[in-house]
């Protein structure tokens, strides 16, 4: 079957009236969260990955996916209207993003992301189309010693990229991998770390976890900084007021770096453990070099507002690449979209796509009618978003609790599992005050029984020989993967050490060269 | 118009003295924080040596992971706890003159106390009494007593339904 006819078969399993329903109430609940201060993507998905529980695999993620644009386009009105970005991704959002509300410029502003995000998404999900298939038949070939080294060189570059500190990006590795071998050895049966606790006995489930790290974790950080405290003014948008749309010239100048900014984001989306934070600093910074007037970025200049809200959103896009065709998650997010997938029976990976084409392609089906539904409700619900963002936090942070409490209850019905999430509440606070990576902590935990299973099923067969990484070829181009990221940090210190020398030194003709 | 902003900051003492004092506490907190990661690692690294690390078969024991993991894990944690005594690093790298201790205990110490409400009084009654609750003390004044109830009414209701309606169950 050719591409176009599994897209077209994806296309009719979604497009069913439940499915649609789906689409635009992930849709609408990803902005409701993404508008919350402190609570991004990952913490929308964990919180309402419970409500889909009660749904078949194909409407679940297709509701979840939905959330997860929703919520990424929720962050930027909050970052548009009130300099306060949802999360990291749309920290660049703000740079020209809230001059421009200053400048009583908020509803383009406004309708221009939702535009970039829209022609972002599209271009991604196309790219996706055509890229998934092929990557998925070559990684077809990777065995375990490839997949363990997937697993490492997924973490290591989120280690690497995203993280201020790399040993303490490690440290939360290790926290989650800790996590992750609580349960009963899948070899051998003997307990590890259940402390004699049968609820303990199937291990820890990553959802407790991830709303407690994202969710209360968030929560309770915005407390520690006195966001309750906080009473903020907001500039009303209304598309019945004069001005309300862009005018030619936002569009004549944006077109150009939203399609530069879709490429990129994309590009580096597709590299696990970079993310949409990442490809969104990346984008306003090459618009910024390649622009006219650099001058005028970062005093309300649309460009630097279209590019980085594109890049986060063709990354959002990029990350599914890893995750559909290698079981790799390339941020958080998608770590707790992984969780829903294995939750639900499915492995993602590269037989995913031969093995369930109707879920990987209902997926990707979803992704298009996603961006419509996400543009046609963002367009039209921009005010009632922003009415949303008026609530104070004081009064949004107790109902937080509430809906994280009873959503981690309904998963297993268990108590105990409550307790885990607000031990890792606390555990999130702490690990965002001292610059640890909650992010880091959840992949490793969803990768954790992989990265063991994969070592394992490696060493028996090698016969215990670990001279099997150096003897496939695949092995041998992912090892040196590895050592270029474990070298990249020294490299790039290098470098800017350098670019910073030739400043110094004495002007003259051979400083100059 | 009116620009948009963040209106209304807590005013804070900034005084040298004082951003001196908040530096070493938060400096401190932070080295205790590792100490507490370097503990965890340590008793989870003595666990896993008292597992196989081979099993009968020859193959990787359950405890091969594990010791990777905890003799990783204090290395690191002793690392960071170095770097972070030794360098610039140990001053705290966020602002400490808006930091909340106090509520983040109390905000801590409501969700336990939600949490042991939920065995006991089941999931409605614990909600709507920690919401009216805790609304009623972040959101204090007159004029906020009838939207804190109804607030502190309507969520519970809510969300008991909509659980309800998915099949999935809440206590109680």
């Amino acid at each position: 079957m050719d591409i176009l006819q599994l897209l077209g078969t994806g296309i009719a399993t979604v497009a069913t009236p439940q499915n649609l329903l789906l689409l635009a109430l992930g849709v609408l609940l990803g902005m409701v969260i993404g508008v919350m201060p402190g609570l991004g993507p990952s913490a929308g998905i964990a919180i309402l990955l419970p409500l889909t529980f009660s749904l078949e695999p194909t409407s679940a993620i297709v509701m979840l996916a939905a959330i997860y644009y929703g919520s990424m386009y929720g962050g930027t009105i909050t970052s548009v209207l009130i300099n306060t970005p949802g999360e990291s991704a749309t920290v660049a959002s703000t740079f020209d993003g809230y001059p421009l509300a200053q400048q009583g410029r908020a509803g383009p502003a406004l309708v221009m992301a939702a535009v970039a995000s829209f022609v972002a998404g599209t271009i991604g999900t196309l790219l996706i189309t055509a890229a998934a298939p092929l990557l998925a038949s070559l990684t077809s070939r990777f065995g375990p010693p490839e997949l363990f080294l997937l697993v490492l060189a997924g973490l290591c570059t989120l280690i690497v990229i995203i993280g201020r500190n790399r040993v303490l990006g490690a440290i939360s590795a290790l926290i989650g991998f800790a996590l992750a071998t609580v349960g009963v050895d899948i070899s051998g049966g003997e307990q590890r770390y259940t402390f004699g606790s049968p609820e303990l006995i199937n291990g820890i489930d990553f959802i407790p976890v991830a709303i407690g790290l994202f969710g209360l974790g968030e929560l309770f950080h915005a407390l520690y900084r006195g966001v309750h405290r906080e009473s903020p003014r907001y500039t009303s948008v209304s598309p019945w007021k004069k001005g309300f749309w862009p005018n030619r010239s936002d569009l004549r100048e944006s077109r150009a770096p939203m399609l530069r900014g879709s490429l990129l984001g994309f590009a580096v989306g597709t590299a696990p453990g970079a993310g949409a934070t990442v490809a969104s600093l990346l984008s306003y910074s090459v618009e910024k070099s390649l622009a006219r007037k650099p001058e005028a970025f970062g005093k309300g200049a649309m460009p630097g507002l279209v590019a980085p809200e594109a890049a986060n959103n063709a990354a959002s896009s990029g990350a599914m690449i890893p995750l559909l065709t290698l079981g790799i998650p390339g941020s958080a997010s998608t770590a707790i979209l992984l969780g829903g997938f294995l939750m639900w029976g499915l492995q993602p990976g590269p037989l995913l796509m031969e093995q369930n084409p109707e879920f990987a392609w209902g997926l990707i089906a979803s992704m298009y009618l996603g961006n419509v539904m996400l543009l046609v409700i963002n367009l039209f619900c921009i005010p009632v978003f922003a009415s949303i963002a008026r609530v104070p936090f004081r009064m949004l942070a107790p109902i937080i609790i509430v809906l994280c409490t009873f959503g981690t209850y309904t998963v297993n019905g268990s108590m105990v599992e409550v307790g885990i999430m607000v031990a890792c509440g606390v555990l999130g606070f702490f690990m965002r005050r001292y610059d640890l990576s909650p992010a880091a902590l959840v992949i490793a935990l969803v990768l954790g029984p992989i990265a063991e299973e994969s070592l394992r099923q490696t060493m028996i067969i090698s016969q215990g020989s670990p001279a099997i990484f150096v003897q496939r070829p695949a092995s041998v181009v992912l090892l040196v993967l590895l050592g270029a990221l474990a070298v990249l940090p020294a490299a790039l210190r290098m470098a800017r050490a350098r670019l910073n020398r030739v400043p110094a030194t004495p002007r003259g003709p051979r400083a100059t060269t | 118009m009116r620009p948009p902003d963040i209106a209304v900051r807590r005013q804070v003492d900034a005084s040298p003295g004082r951003q001196y004092r908040d530096r070493l506490t938060a400096g401190r907190a932070r080295i205790l924080f590792l100490g507490v990661l370097t503990g965890f690692f340590l008793c989870y690294a003595v666990m896993a040596f008292a597992m196989d690390f081979r099993s009968p078969s020859g193959q990787i024991g359950p405890g091969f992971f594990p010791r990777l993991i905890g003799v990783a894990g204090v290395v690191l944690c002793v690392v960071a706890l170095f770097a972070r005594g030794t360098s610039e690093h140990a001053k705290v790298s966020e602002d400490p003159e808006s930091a909340d201790l106090r509520t983040l205990v109390a905000g801590i110490a409501c969700c336990v106390g939600f949490v042991a409400l939920l065995l006991i009084v089941g999931a409605l009654a614990a909600g709507i009494v920690f919401l009216v609750t805790v609304l009623l003390a972040l959101n204090p004044g007159r004029r906020q007593l009838l939207p804190n109830l109804l607030v502190g009414l309507a969520v519970p209701i809510a969300l008991v339904l909509l659980f309800d309606s998915l099949n999935a169950s809440l206590p109680g």
